[in-house]
């Protein structure tokens, strides 16, 4: 198993590597532009210069990269071009937006999900029902427009909830989690609508396992053969699931924090790529590529331990 | 906006699609019959049409202002969806949107198709390193936050759908090779390819003739749930002011909607429901798509009333005592006028064992042959109420000692285990390959049992080293993945003995076995049959195994016993012609066999 | 979305710096502390700072420079300057030069004392990213006398010295200057307890010599790049005063809160190729005349702008020296026939292509349909150009299109609009062609009387006019919302976007 996440995380890092490489390239400019949208209009052209050589943009492309990379390494992500604030400190101010709002998401959706799948597999019915039209209804109505409906009708129509913005966690607890609720519930019903599906799934793919008819012809109670075999051996899929919903998060907060006014990661990343931003841009690409890495080392971890086959003996 | 993984992983339906590729009753009509098809292939269709009759039937052109409907609310004289804050016709430049929005589907699905396609048909046909390449490739195109690259892209070209389209178009093309690539590996690895490649096809007219034929229907559905994704991206680039400013798309008039929220907010719900509609359309096309033309692998089930009244019916006839009978004093278990079906469609079921009577004596080893469908197994399995899930009972009783089983659940219940036990056919996936070998065993001993832990632990030893396991102690440490399939029948008959059953129900149980261990574990059957006097049926195609260890033995066909005999006076004087073939045709492979050897 | 945007541009002409940082937006906002008047003053800003240094600090909600920093004068709304840190000041003749007398017994929050050497340092300084004060010669008479020269005449030498923050020549030897804040003005920055891109907090400055102007013990600035958001934040009393919008404002209102209502920016089209150097027939008056008639001025205020705004029908703010009180009437009604007409007159009855550029969230998607409508009635096709990423502003500055549309500020010192958007080298006459009678207008603003230059700026105001350089649209409304516990008594504002912080008092 440590082989496997050894080797999982080798791979991370080389697409870690080729990430930031294309981002740089496709990012790349003679400077110029940026040095003028700092100093403004008033400025000389040779004080644009001056600038942009200051910045180290007139430096090659390799090099650029290099420099950047060999500062990221020491954990050194460099600073804004335009307000000269260090990335490590905006995104140390944004991450906690962006990371409440994808776990609080992926607690809801682990429990939400678990709960519907579970019954609809086991139960049919009307639970089951219920879990193909939110699957059918997340996979149709995109995200951002589930967040405008929801500010249509509770932040708008029925103020009970605020339009936008964010409230620290540490400043007002209850804020933080009122100014999250809409967003979160803009981002379930998708995660919802799939996880659940999924589980249910493999819930299903569980119980029509060989095995579990002959624990049946044990005399093994059905509660029994569901909580101690069939959860157990649909925790694995379900896990993947799971981490696959929280990497498709990072896409999902970038147009909720745009719809929320959220200060989070997603929001910085799009702003600063318009303003071609590149130390900043780079650090919302280094944490999404974290992200990723963190969640499929913990998917590895605990599916590892949950499959005996990959245990170390 | 959560791209939707399951409908870009196409490992779930991957395998799936060469059996759907056997159906070939007009897809087309049967999926015109799936009312959510019709109706989407229509609103497509529509989607279609105004996209190209737009410049004739739009009241408006996309940009024409009129300065006094400024934020007109909906329903006003002129502008049927309103108009926004600069007094453009709503209506006419959704219209114009949806040239756009067509412009761009294409385009996603032009390029990840022709990207998808080619690399998973040569990936998936010549395998080896360049396999190798492509799949990485692949996984960093898949880990790649995509939008954040749509959006780093704008930096560069500015504000071009066209390219943001293509550049997406390659983003999603992986989930067309993963797709590809794995179909073709399974089609590659079936026979029909081998032997077009022994009658000397060239690569080129093997992909083309077999390959691209099984990727067909996998890809086609796939290709709805990317057209979904495309609408999806284009009016979320759009919403996000990625977009061209002076073209009017479905995404940006949803975004100056928003932004006048406060103004007017009945604005955002015409896009809203446009772009929401129309990405619904392409999922329950695909939905249908796939129930469709890969059916077969689903099986149809029955309406829960309908479920119910069947249920109901059946165990009236039970109560009314129709199958009553009085059983000679020696017979274990009997089986009176058993009937089952399976569903085909959620009113009808279709039988498939029509009213079998069966008795069992005690210590009789009674085989149950018959070829496969001939409802053998099924017999079995509602002898210990383990049918699967969709099968019905239309009617009879199972009578085990007396008592109709199928009349009591919680009769049933208790006679799993402690009187009837089941040894199944394929070991490995008998047992639970996430719990050691010991785990198992000792917690089915005592589910039934009630035994303590060290009781039944000391038990399971006894009769592990039985059944013929040396080193049981560390067997009983073991997973399932651990050991081997001669072992693993050996634990699972253990596991059936254990709990001293009256009866053993073994289905199959030397099929998966090597040919030098069946022998033995039809020996050790035998054995405890003898030991501990217990009655077994047999289920078995294989007329060898009947004549080894066999008292009595019944054939089934086409859901019917239609003889029971003695095994010495079956074998020595079958009366029914199809006992009669049978014989033959086991003694023709015996003969091969022998031939072979 | 947009609307993170959407903020700054409105306006703002001396702080384009601000609006193309509020185009890379950032920062998060948020925070709930504080608020409700007493002793600390909350305020929204809907951009971030660029940075800490001194030397790049925007006009724009320049809050944070009010209160760390001061200037050498310091102008009120119509330009007008008094003392700060020079208390006497003298001008040669040509407005060239500036004798000033410095202030006594300042000390800068670094502990150094203020002295001429500083005011040298700033000012060198400032020349590096200002054009301004590129080539300022310098004659340090003694440590509280200097002398600052430039190569030319500055008419609007007033203003010019109110605009420099002054930090302490320490400071600019230092290698800290992003880092870091070093001034002398009301209060200091305390780092601990601001986070950068969202909050940042100053403390009274105990020695400073005009307390009394700054009656608020703390100032906090909070960033909402989201106007609902900042909205949001006043309606529950986060924050004491921050800029709204037409849609927000409304909302603002409803929930108690007091509005002051600013004039500061006029929407224009500037019509820079007079010469017809790019496109010919730009350079027939007739051609301009008949792009100013299509425009209905009074529909644009009413419905685009939903009543918050008046016509415009020149670009100079209402009381500046070189507004035409008489002109109250359009000088080119909405006539689409005669624009026609004067379209044939001048042979170019088919029209002719035009690139104007766009800017996603300038407030100009409300417009630009409508301008490309309506010169589409006079055949002139309008293609527009979206400028996006780092090179934006660049772009649209370089001359390659010839008529931008832009909301600009006016100004309470007109001098400060014919320089930025009339005379050859302004910022915004992107085409810079000269003009004889321009230029021979501006030798006597630069040479006359003070009554010969309030009167050569309206007779350049009447021939801007009469030559359509421009395509004025209208005054729309800028809004500064805040809370009734504090109070805005006066607006000292030069370029009218919001008060300064000497304006907010306690009530």
């Amino acid at each position: 198993m440590f082989r496997t996440l050894l080797l999982n995380l080798v791979r991370a890092v080389g697409v870690l590597l080729v990430v930031s490489f294309a981002t740089y390239c496709l990012m790349f400019s003679d400077g110029i532009g940026i040095a003028r949208a700092v100093l403004g209009p008033t400025a000389t052209d040779t004080q644009v210069a001056a600038r942009a050589a200051e910045l180290g943009l007139t430096r090659p492309l390799y090099e650029q990269y290099f420099s950047w990379l060999a500062g990221a390494v020491r954990g050194d992500l460099g600073s804004s071009f335009l307000t000269g604030q260090p990335v490590t400190d905006a995104m140390a101010n944004r991450a906690p937006v962006t990371l409440s709002l994808i776990i609080l998401t992926i607690i809801l959706t682990a429990v939400i999900s678990v709960i519907l799948g579970v019954t609809a597999a086991l139960y049919g019915g009307w639970v089951d029902k219920l879990v193909q039209f939110i699957a059918v209804l997340g996979a149709a109505v995109p995200g951002f427009i589930i967040a405008i409906a929801l500010i249509f009708a509770f932040a708008i129509s029925i103020p009970l909830y605020p339009a936008t913005g964010y409230i620290r966690i540490t400043d007002d607890p209850q804020g933080w989690l009122w100014s999250l609720t809409l967003p979160v519930t803009a981002l379930l019903i998708g995660t919802i609508a799939n996880a659940a599906s999924q589980f249910r799934g493999s819930v299903s793919d569980a119980l029509s396992q060989d095995y579990v008819r002959t624990l049946r012809s044990r005399g093994i109670s059905e509660r029994a053969i569901v909580f101690r075999h069939v959860l157990r051996n649909a925790a694995g899929p379900g896990l993947i699931v799971l981490s696959l919903t929280t990497l498709g998060l990072l896409g999902g907060a970038l147009f909720i924090e745009s719809v929320f006014a959220l200060p989070g990661v997603g929001q910085l990343a799009n702003l600063s790529a318009q303003a071609g931003d590149v130390p900043m841009v780079m650090g919302t690409v280094i944490f999404a590529m974290i992200l990723i890495l963190v969640v499929n080392f913990l998917a590895d971890l605990f599916v590892g331990i949950l499959n005996p086959k990959s245990r170390i003996k | 906006m959560t791209i939707d993984q399951h409908e870009l992983d196409p490992a779930a339906d991957g395998t799936a699609a060469i059996t759907g590729e056997r159906v070939r009753r007009s897809p087309l009509r049967s999926l015109l019959a799936n009312p959510f098809a019709s109706v989407s292939i229509a609103f497509l269709f529509l989607i279609v049409f105004i996209a190209i009759t737009t410049p004739w039937l739009a009241p408006f052109s996309p940009n024409a202002t009129d300065l006094a409907a400024t934020n007109a609310a909906p329903f006003t004289d002129g502008h049927f969806f309103g108009a926004d804050a600069s007094g453009r016709d709503i209506l006419s430049r959704l219209m114009w949107g949806t040239q756009q929005t067509i412009i761009a589907c294409l385009l996603v699905l032009g390029v990840s198709l022709v990207l998808g396609l080619t690399f998973g048909l040569l990936a998936g046909f010549y395998r080896g390193k360049f396999e190798t390449v492509v799949n990485f490739v692949s996984d960093v195109i898949m880990s790649l936050p995509g939008i954040v690259l749509l959006i780093a892209l704008y930096a560069l070209t500015g504000p071009n759908i066209p390219v943001a389209m293509a550049v997406f178009g390659v983003i999603v093309a992986p989930s067309f090779y993963r797709l590809v690539r794995s179909v073709v590996i399974s089609v590659r690895s079936e026979l029909y390819i081998d032997a077009a490649k022994v009658v000397g096809l060239s690569d080129a007219r093997i992909i083309g003739r077999h390959v691209l034929s099984a990727v067909r229907a996998p890809v086609i559905v796939q290709s709805s749930f990317v057209l979904a994704t495309a609408v999806a991206i284009l009016a979320g680039v759009d919403f996000l002011g990625l977009g061209d400013p002076s073209a009017p798309s479905w995404g940006r008039v949803l975004q100056e909607a928003f932004n006048n929220l406060y103004t007017n907010p009945a604005n955002v719900i015409w896009p809203s429901i446009l772009i929401s509609l129309t990405i619904l359309s392409f999922v329950l096309l695909g939905n249908a798509l796939r129930d469709t033309l890969q059916a077969s692998n689903r099986s149809a089930v029955l309406k829960g009333a309908r479920r119910r009244s069947l249920m109901m019916s059946a165990q009236d006839e039970r109560v009314a005592g129709v199958n009553d009978l009085t059983p000679a004093q020696d017979v274990i278990l009997s089986i009176r006028n058993l009937r089952i079906g399976y569903p085909t469609s959620a009113d009808d079921v279709r039988p498939v064992v029509h009213g079998v009577d069966l008795d069992v004596r005690k210590g009789e080893i009674h085989g149950l042959v018959g070829e496969s469908g001939s409802g053998k197994s099924q017999l079995a399995f509602s002898t210990l109420g383990i049918l699967p899930r969709e099968a019905v009972v239309l009617g009879g009783s199972v009578f085990f000692e007396g008592r109709d089983l199928l009349a009591d659940k919680m009769r049933m219940r208790r006679a799993r285990g402690r009187g009837i036990a089941y040894v199944p056919q394929e070991p490995m996936s008998n047992l639970d390959p996430s719990f050691t070998i010991g785990a198992q065993l000792i917690y089915g001993l005592r589910a039934s049992t009630g035994v303590s832990k060290a009781q039944a632990r000391r038990e399971l030893l006894d009769l592990l080293t039985r059944v013929g396991i040396q080193d049981a102690e560390r067997v009983m440490s073991l997973y399932p993945h651990e050991i081997s399939g001669g072992m693993a029948q050996r634990v699972l008959i253990c596991g059936a003995v254990a709990t001293k059953p009256h009866l053993i129900v073994a289905d199959e149980p030397t099929t998966a076995l090597d040919v030098t261990v069946q022998a033995d574990v039809l020996e050790l059957l035998r054995e405890l049959s003898r030991e501990r006097g217990m009655a077994m049926i047999i289920v078995t195609h294989n007329l060898g195994v009947v004549a080894d260890i066999c008292d009595t033995v019944s054939v089934m066909k086409d859901g019917r016993i239609i003889e029971s005999n003695d095994v010495d006076s079956l074998f020595a004087a079958p009366h029914d012609q199809y006992t009669k073939d049978l014989l033959v045709s086991s003694r023709t492979v015996e003969l091969k066999e022998a031939d072979d050897e | 979305m947009n609307k993170t945007r959407r903020r700054a541009i409105s306006a703002l002409s001396i702080s384009l710096l601000a609006s193309a940082v509020a185009l890379t937006g950032c920062a998060p906002g948020g925070g709930t502390s504080g608020g409700g008047g007493g002793s600390t003053l909350t305020l929204g800003m809907t951009a971030d700072l660029p940075g800490l240094g001194v030397a790049i600090q925007p006009a724009y909600q320049g809050w944070f420079a009010d209160a760390a920093w001061d200037t050498l004068l310091i102008c009120d709304s119509s330009g007008k300057p008094s003392p700060q840190l020079a208390t006497e000041w003298e001008y040669n003749d040509d407005r060239s030069s500036a004798k000033l007398k410095l202030r006594e017994g300042v000390k800068f929050s670094d502990g150094t004392d203020f002295d001429a050497e500083d005011v040298k340092a700033a000012i060198t300084a400032a020349g590096e990213v200002n054009d301004r004060f590129a080539d300022v010669a310098f004659d340090i008479e003694d440590e509280n006398t200097i002398t600052l020269t430039w190569p030319q005449p500055i008419p609007t030498l007033d203003l010019v010295l109110c605009e420099p923050n002054i930090s302490s020549s320490e400071y600019y030897a230092g290698d800290a200057q992003d880092t870091t804040v070093v001034g002398s003005g009301p209060y200091i920055y305390d780092a601990g307890a601001s986070t950068q891109g969202s909050s940042y907090t100053l403390t009274r400055n105990p020695d400073y010599w005009d307390a009394e102007t700054y009656p608020f013990d703390k100032v906090v600035l909070k960033v909402f790049t989201d106007s609902t958001a900042g909205i949001n934040a006043i309606k529950t009393k986060q924050i004491d005063g921050i800029l709204a919008d037409a849609s927000t404002v409304d909302e603002a209102k409803s929930s108690g809160m007091e509005v002051v209502t600013l004039r500061g920016v006029t929407t224009r089209l500037l019509i820079t190729d007079h010469n017809g150097e790019k496109i010919p027939a730009l350079g027939d008056v007739r051609v301009r005349q008949a792009m100013n008639m299509v425009f209905d001025r009074d529909a644009i205020s009413e419905q685009l702008y939903r009543g918050f705004a008046d016509p415009a029908y020149q670009i100079f703010r209402v009381g500046s020296d070189a507004y035409l009180d008489d002109l109250t009437e359009d000088p080119y009604p909405y006539d689409v026939d005669a624009a026609k007409a004067l379209m044939a007159e001048a042979g170019y009855a088919d029209g002719f292509t035009l690139q104007i550029p766009f800017f996603e969230g300038q407030n100009h998607d409300l417009l630009f349909p409508y301008i490309t409508e309506q010169l589409a009635q006079l055949n002139i096709k309008v293609e527009q150009v979206n400028l996006t990423g780092p090179d934006a502003i660049t772009d649209l500055l370089s001359g390659e299109y010839p008529v931008p549309l832009w909301q600009l500020g006016n100004y309470g010192e007109s001098l400060q609009d014919i320089k930025d958007y009339v005379l050859t080298d302004g910022i915004w006459n992107v085409e810079h062609q000269p003009d004889a009678t321009v230029d021979a207008l501006w030798q006597k603003v630069l040479t006359g009387t003070d009554e010969e230059r309030v009167s050569a700026q309206k007779e350049i105001n009447q021939y801007i006019i009469d030559q359509a350089w421009f395509v004025p649209m209208a005054y729309p409304d800028g809004f500064y919302v805040y809370n009734p516990d504090i109070s805005i008594p006066t607006e000292s504002d030069f370029a009218a976007l919001h008060p300064l912080l000497r304006d907010f008092q306690t009530k």
